[in-house]
């Protein structure tokens, strides 16, 4: 999933490793994150938003993911 | 900067108590393995040695890493339990083949035989799978 993780952290002069350490993770998981290899869990998503000073809608480009399951017939979002 | 911080199961100082305690299991089992007959009742020296060695080994490993090497974070135990299914999965594979090489009297290996190709598969087995998904990034 495509995020903006390494745009927001070196916006905050944060390396890796740090991120890393802030949310308890080890730092080849935020080199995965930052490539959307990784799909991380809800808690992970969080703790990764707060501490980038965002929100988890704003850290992952969930408008992409739609598109992309729109082209290919898939409905992500169920409206009445 | 907020801090959200690994279980303190897998902190520094606990894993030095793991390897304490192993060296302590390792010092009862020898000692007993001197002081007392293998045969006398209630002496499990080598059950003692065999854990003493599993948790120095684990433990001292652990430390020689470093504390970033060691962490495991959600990826990694997801990877984990991946490898070990499929290393289980093929281990299934395996005892299904020698089951019907041996009851065509194709090959018939000894249990010792067998409990070695075992262990080595399975651990060998589950240490590549867990490599290739790390590699790969994710289990998905």
């Amino acid at each position: 999933m495509k995020n903006r993780i390494r745009e927001l952290r070196t916006r905050k002069n944060l390396t890796q490793a740090d991120l890393a350490d802030a949310v308890g993770v080890r730092r080849e998981t935020i080199v995965f994150l930052e490539k959307g290899t990784y799909n991380p869990s809800l808690k992970l998503a969080h703790n990764v938003a707060v501490v980038l000073g965002t929100t988890v809608d704003e850290l992952f480009l969930f408008e992409e993911e739609k598109e992309e399951a729109e082209e290919e017939g898939i409905d992500l979002v169920l409206e009445e | 900067m907020p801090c959200f911080k690994p279980s303190s199961l897998k902190t520094r100082t606990w894993i030095q108590v793991m390897f304490v305690i192993g060296i302590f299991l390792l010092c009862i089992g020898l000692a007993e393995l001197v002081f007392m007959p293998a045969s006398a009742e209630g002496n499990f020296a080598s059950a003692y040695i065999s854990a003493g060695t599993v948790l120095v080994i684990l433990a001292g490993l652990r430390l020689y890493q470093g504390e970033k090497n060691y962490l495991q974070d959600e990826r990694t135990r997801k990877i984990g339990a991946y490898g070990l299914s499929w290393s289980w999965f093929l281990t299934f594979l395996v005892l299904f083949a020698i089951f019907w090489l041996y009851y065509l009297h194709i090959w018939s290996p000894d249990a010792g035989i067998l409990s070695v190709i075992l262990i080595l598969l399975m651990g060998v087995s589950a240490r590549v799978f867990q490599l290739c998904l790390f590699r790969k990034g994710d289990v998905e």
